[in-house]
C-alpha cells in the first residue's frame, strides 16, 4: 500500500510541477497583464493600439489578456481583497470609491505625475470619481454624459414635431401624453409604444436643487418635499400615463435579446420614441443602418428638468491592483489612455467621450467621415460633460450599491402603488440615515470624521439661513459644489484667502 | 506485527489526509470562523489583506440589528412564503410516482386511459377553440407534444413518462431559470401568449353574459365555501367523538375553510382587523363547539390526526382561495372586460405575482425531482399481498391508497418533508439572483440571497454570518419540530 501512496504522491507532485511550468507567464516570456473587463471589439482594438504605442515608444513588449470571467463587480471585490485580482481593473462610477475603500487599488498619484496622466488631463466634472482626498486611483477610459436620443422618423410617423432642445417637467409630460395617445391609438398593450425608455431620479431631483445627501453627505435629504414631487412625477409618468415602462417591463423586453439590445431594437422600431443613453449608443445604432437600408435621422436633447439643468455623467476608469506583479506595465497602460491613439479610437468607434477633452474637438470625433448624418450631435455630449454634467454623490458613510438597492426597492413599491410618494420619500431617507448611523457607530475613525462634518453642516446651515456664501472647502457633495457655485452661494477658496 | 499495523495506519492516514485537510479547510474551519465572526463587526472594507483595522467584538449586536432590520424580516417572510409550496411539491411528487407506477389502477385500464386521454385532448382543443385560441404553430406544437407524451406513455408502459418527469432534475439550475424567465416574459413568453387568448375569450363571454360572473359565479363560490366549512366542521366533530383527532388537529383543520371567509371580507374591502378577526372568531367558535361535545371514546393525544389535516390543507386551501376569489371578485370581471383590462400578469415584474411565479416554477422542478424517485422506490417496496388482501376485502382505490399506500410511504414522506424544509429554508438564491435580483421591491429576496447581499455587496461579513447562523437555528428548529410532530413513529 505504501508503494501505491508513494507512487501517487510522486505522480501528483510531478503533475503540479509541470502545471506550474506551463503557466502562461512561463510560456510567453513577457509580462502578462490581466484586464478584468467586459470583452468587445473596442477593447480588442485598445489592446492592439497599446502594443503599437509601446513599440513606438520603444518599450519592451507585454501581453494584455482580457479577463471576462471576472468582470463582475462582486468577483472583482472578493478577489481583490483576497489578493488575486487582475492587474488592470475596469471600474464604473462609484465602484472606484468602493474598491479604493478596501485598499486594493494602487494610489497612482506619483506615477501620474511622473508619466503625465494627472487628473487635470481630463474633464473637471469627473475628477471626484477617481480622486479622493487629493490622491489619484486610476484614469478614465471614457466618460458618458447621458442625453436623450430621438428618432425624427418616429415623431413624423405620428404627425408630431421634434421635441424641444430643453424642456421642463410639465412640457415633457404634455408632449409625452400627446405622443402615447397618438402612437397607441389602436395598439394593444403588448405592442405599446413608449415615449422614453427610462427615467433617472437623481438628475430630476437635482434639477429641483436637491441631492441624495446634504452638503457634507452626513445625512440623506430624500425626505425633502422636492423628492416627494419627483416620486409623484415618476409614479404618474410610469404607472398612470405610461410614458415610460417600469423597470421590470424594461428588463422583460431585454430578456429576449442579448445585453442592452432591446432598447436599441425598440428605438429602431419606434416602440421607444426616445432613449436616455450617452454617446456610446452609436456603437449599437450604427450597425443597424445596413439592415434598415437608410441612416437614422437622429436628434439629441437634454432630459426634462425642474429649473436647474443638469445631466448624469458616468465614467469608466481603469485602476491598478495593488498586488499586481507588473505595476510598471500597468501604469504605462494608464499613460496610454491619454495618448492620441487611444482617444481617437474612442472618438471613431462611437463610444462615449474620449477621456482627454481636446480630442472632443478633433474632426474624428465631431465629423466622422462615414456618418455625416451624425454631424452636430457629438458636440452636444462634450458640451454637456463640460457645462452641466455632475457626478454621482458618494457618501463615505453608506455604500452606493446599498443606496441603489434601497432606491430600486422603493421605486418598485411606488410603481406597485404599495407606497405613496410621501411614504417612498420618507422611507428612502429613513433607511439611508439608519445605515449611516449604524456604520458610524461601528467605525471609530469614521465617527471622528462624521462628527467633524456634522459640525461643519451646522455651520453651512447657519450661513445659508443668514444668506451668507459658504466656503467651497466645506462642501463635500459634488452636486452642491456646482449648484452653490451656479447660484452664487459659494465662496471660492481663492476668495477666502 | 505492531510495526506493520502502525505503518498501515500511517498509509491510511496519508491517503485520507487530502480529504481531511479539505474538510478542515473548506468546511470545519469556515463554520467555526463564521460562528466567531457573527459576534464581530468584520467588514470587508476594513478587514482584509490591505486593511487591518482592529476587529471588534460586538456581542449580540449583529443579532439585535437583524431583529430590527426590515429587510431581514421581509427575506424571512419570503422564505416562509416559498416554503408554503412544499406540501404541493410533496403531493405533486407522490402523484407523479403514483401515475408512473399505476399503483392504484387496475389491469385492463389501458383502453380506458386511451379513451380518457383522447377525450381530454378533444375537449381541451374545443375549449381552446371556443376561447378564441388561434391554432398557431406554437399551439399545434404543444398539442402534438401533449399527445405524444400521453400516447407514448400509455403504449410504452410508463418508461417515457418516467424519463420525461425526471427531466427537470437533469437540467442545470441556471439554465432552467433562464428558460422560465423567457416563458414568463409578459410580452413574448408562451405563458402569457396562451393566457392572453384565453383571457380575451373570457372577456368576450363576460361582456356577452355578465350575469354569469355577477350572480352565478359568486353564488357557486359562496355555496362551495359554505359547504366546505360545514363539511369540515362535521368531519372534525365526528373525528373528535371517535377520538381520531386531537385539539391541535381540529384547530388546524378548521383554520383553512374559515380563512377563506377572511379572504372574502378582505378582498371586498374590509379592514385586515375585521377580515382576519372574523375568520379567527369563526374558527374559535367551531373549535369550542366541537371541544365541548362529549367524547365517548376517551381522550386523544394533542396532535393526533395532524398529518391528515396537513394533507387536507394542501388540497383544500387552493380550492377555498379560488372560491373566495369567485365570491369577492367574480362580479368585477365584466367591468374589467368592459374597460379592456383583463390581461395576463407581468409574472416577474409585479409585486403580487413574482412570488407565486417562482413557486410555480419550483413546483414544476420539485415534482420531477429525487422526491419522485424516492416515492417510486417506496411504492415498489410495498408488499403486493397488502393490496391483494385489500382487493379481497373489496377496497376501493381511494381506500387502498388511504389505508395501505399512504401509511406505507410515511417514512419516505417524513424524509422528503425534512429535506424539503431544510432545502426550502436554505434555497432561493440562484432563483433570485438569476431571475429577479430579489425584486420587485424585495418580493423574492430569500434569506440565502439576503446573506449574499449582506456579505458580498455591502461587505458586512459579521452581519451576514449572524444571518447565516439564524438560518441554521431555523433549520435546526424546524427539523426538530418535524421529528417531534411528524407521523413517522406512528407508522413504524
Amino acid at each position: 500500500m505504501k508503494y501505491i501512496f508513494t507512487f501517487s504522491f510522486i505522480a501528483l507532485a510531478l503533475g503540479s510541477a509541470s502545471l506550474f511550468f506551463t503557466l502562461p507567464e512561463h510560456q510567453v516570456g513577457k509580462p502578462i497583464l490581466y484586464w478584468a473587463t467586459h470583452g468587445d471589439q473596442v477593447k480588442t482594438a485598445t489592446i492592439e493600439r497599446f502594443y503599437r504605442w509601446r513599440e513606438e515608444k520603444g518599450l519592451p513588449p507585454v501581453e494584455v489578456r482580457i479577463d471576462v470571467a471576472n468582470a463582475d463587480t462582486t468577483k472583482k471585490l472578493i478577489q481583490g481583497v483576497s489578493g488575486v485580482a487582475a492587474d488592470l481593473i475596469d471600474l464604473y462610477d462609484s465602484q472606484v470609491y468602493v474598491m479604493r475603500s478596501t485598499g486594493m487599488l494602487l494610489d497612482v498619484t506619483e506615477y501620474a505625475e511622473e508619466y503625465g496622466f494627472t487628473p487635470d488631463k481630463t474633464y473637471e466634472s469627473i475628477r471626484p470619481f477617481f480622486v479622493f482626498d487629493g490622491r489619484q486611483y486610476g484614469f478614465p477610459r471614457n466618460l458618458g454624459s447621458t442625453l436623450i436620443w430621438f428618432n425624427r422618423e418616429t415623431f413624423q410617423e405620428h404627425g408630431l414635431e421634434d421635441p424641444p432642445e430643453t424642456w421642463t417637467f410639465s412640457e415633457f409630460e404634455a408632449f409625452g401624453k400627446r405622443f402615447v395617445e397618438t402612437a397607441n391609438k389602436n395598439a394593444s398593450e403588448r405592442d405599446r409604444k413608449f415615449f422614453l425608455d427610462r427615467l433617472f431620479a437623481e438628475p430630476m431631483r437635482r434639477s429641483l436643487g436637491l441631492s441624495n445627501y446634504n452638503e457634507t453627505m452626513t445625512a440623506s435629504t430624500l425626505d425633502d418635499p422636492r423628492n416627494v414631487e419627483v416620486m409623484r412625477l415618476m409614479q404618474r409618468w410610469v404607472t398612470e400615463l405610461r410614458l415610460v415602462p417600469t423597470l421590470q417591463e424594461e428588463a422583460a423586453f431585454a430578456s429576449d435579446v442579448s445585453g442592452s439590445g432591446a432598447r436599441f431594437s425598440f428605438f429602431d422600431e419606434g416602440r421607444y420614441a426616445m432613449i436616455s443613453v450617452p454617446r456610446w449608443a452609436l456603437i449599437m445604432l450604427r450597425p443597424r443602418i445596413d439592415a434598415r437600408g437608410r441612416p437614422f435621422d437622429l436628434g439629441v436633447i437634454e432630459p426634462p428638468h425642474g429649473g436647474y439643468e443638469n445631466v448624469q455623467v458616468g465614467i469608466g476608469v481603469i485602476g491598478v491592483y495593488k498586488n499586481s506583479d507588473h505595476v510598471k506595465e500597468a501604469v504605462e497602460f494608464l499613460d496610454f489612455l491619454t495618448s492620441e491613439s487611444f482617444n481617437l479610437l474612442v472618438a471613431e468607434s462611437g463610444d462615449a467621450l474620449p477621456p482627454v477633452p481636446e480630442y472632443a474637438l478633433h474632426p474624428a470625433f465631431n465629423r466622422p467621415p462615414d456618418f455625416p448624418e451624425e454631424w452636430g450631435l457629438h458636440e452636444k455630449f462634450a458640451q454637456a460633460a463640460r457645462e452641466i454634467a455632475i457626478p454621482v454623490s458618494i457618501s463615505p458613510y453608506v455604500l452606493d450599491s446599498t443606496i441603489r438597492r434601497i432606491q430600486q426597492n422603493v421605486l418598485d413599491a411606488l410603481y406597485a402603488k404599495q407606497l405613496t410618494p410621501e411614504e417612498a420619500a420618507q422611507l428612502s431617507a429613513d433607511r439611508i440615515n439608519s445605515i449611516i448611523r449604524m456604520k458610524v457607530s461601528r467605525d471609530p475613525l469614521l465617527a471622528k470624521q462624521y462628527d467633524k462634518e456634522i459640525a461643519l453642516q451646522q455651520k453651512i446651515d447657519a450661513y445659508r439661513e443668514q444668506g451668507k456664501p459658504v466656503p467651497a472647502s466645506w462642501i463635500k457633495n459634488p452636486f452642491h459644489q456646482k449648484y452653490y457655485r451656479d447660484m452664487g452661494w459659494l465662496l471660492e477658496d481663492s476668495e477666502q484667502q | 506485527m505492531r510495526k506493520s499495523k502502525r505503518s498501515k495506519l500511517l498509509v491510511a492516514i496519508a491517503f485520507l489526509l487530502p480529504n481531511i485537510l479539505g474538510f478542515l479547510a473548506f468546511t470545519c474551519i469556515p463554520i467555526l470562523l463564521s460562528f466567531t465572526l457573527s459576534f464581530s463587526d468584520w467588514n470587508i472594507f476594513r478587514h482584509n489583506i490591505f486593511k487591518t483595522d482592529p476587529l471588534n467584538f460586538v456581542g449580540l449586536g449583529n443579532f439585535i440589528q437583524l431583529a430590527n432590520d426590515p429587510d431581514f424580516w421581509q427575506a424571512l417572510g419570503n422564505t416562509f412564503f416559498f416554503m408554503m409550496g412544499l406540501p404541493f411539491a410533496v403531493m405533486g411528487s407522490l402523484c407523479a410516482a403514483l401515475i408512473l407506477t399505476r399503483a392504484t389502477t387496475r389491469p385492463k385500464s389501458n383502453k380506458v386511459a386511451i379513451i380518457i386521454a383522447s377525450s381530454v385532448m378533444g375537449i381541451s382543443a374545443l375549449v381552446l377553440l371556443l376561447g378564441g385560441f388561434d391554432f398557431g404553430i406554437l399551439t399545434l406544437i404543444f398539442i402534438a407534444l401533449a399527445c405524444t407524451i400521453f400516447m407514448g406513455g400509455i403504449l410504452s408502459g410508463g418508461i417515457v413518462y418516467r424519463t420525461l418527469f425526471y427531466l427537470p432534475h437533469f437540467t442545470a439550475g441556471v439554465a432552467t431559470f433562464i428558460l422560465w424567465k423567457k416563458l414568463y416574459n409578459p410580452y413574448t413568453g408562451p405563458v402569457n401568449q396562451g393566457l392572453a387568448n384565453l383571457l380575451d375569450g373570457l372577456g368576450q363571454i363576460a361582456l356577452a353574459a355578465p350575469f354569469l360572473f355577477q350572480v352565478i359565479l359568486p353564488g357557486i363560490g359562496g355555496a362551495l365555501l359554505a359547504f366546505l366549512i360545514y363539511w369540515q366542521a362535521r368531519r372534525l366533530l365526528q373525528n373528535w367523538e371517535e377520538a381520531n383527532s386531537g385539539p391541535v388537529a381540529i384547530l388546524a383543520g378548521l383554520a383553512w375553510p374559515c380563512f377563506a371567509l377572511g379572504l372574502v371580507l378582505l378582498w371586498r374591502g374590509a379592514s385586515q382587523w375585521i377580515s382576519y378577526g372574523s375568520a379567527i372568531l369563526l374558527t374559535l367558535a367551531c373549535f369550542i363547539f366541537i371541544l365541548t361535545r362529549p367524547r365517548p371514546w376517551g381522550s386523544t393525544p394533542l396532535a393526533k390526526g395532524l398529518g391528515t389535516e396537513a394533507a387536507l390543507w394542501m388540497v383544500g386551501l387552493p380550492v377555498t382561495v379560488l372560491a373566495a376569489l369567485a365570491v369577492a371578485h367574480g362580479g368585477a370581471i365584466p367591468v374589467l372586460a368592459e374597460a379592456n383590462q383583463i390581461g395576463p400578469p407581468d409574472w416577474l415584474g409585479e409585486y403580487e405575482w413574482a412570488k407565486p411565479a417562482l413557486m410555480i416554477m419550483a413546483l414544476w422542478a420539485a415534482i420531477g425531482s429525487n422526491n419522485m424517485i424516492l416515492y417510486l422506490a417506496g411504492l415498489g417496496n410495498i408488499p403486493p399481498e397488502l393490496y391483494e388482501a385489500a382487493d379481497i376485502d373489496g377496497a376501493k382505490p381511494m381506500q387502498r391508497f388511504r389505508f395501505i399506500t399512504w401509511p406505507q410511504l410515511a417514512p419516505i414522506t417524513f424524509f422528503i418533508v425534512v429535506m424539503g424544509v431544510i432545502s426550502g429554508l436554505q434555497g432561493g438564491f440562484e432563483m433570485a439572483r438569476t431571475m429577479t435580483q430579489g425584486g420587485p421591491a424585495g418580493a423574492t429576496t430569500t434569506l440565502s440571497y439576503f446573506i449574499f447581499i449582506g456579505g458580498f455587496e455591502t461587505g458586512r461579513l459579521g452581519y451576514a454570518s449572524a444571518a447565516a447562523w439564524v438560518l441554521f437555528f431555523l433549520v435546526f428548529f424546524f427539523s426538530m419540530l418535524n421529528f417531534k410532530f411528524g407521523n413517522v413513529r406512528d407508522t413504524y
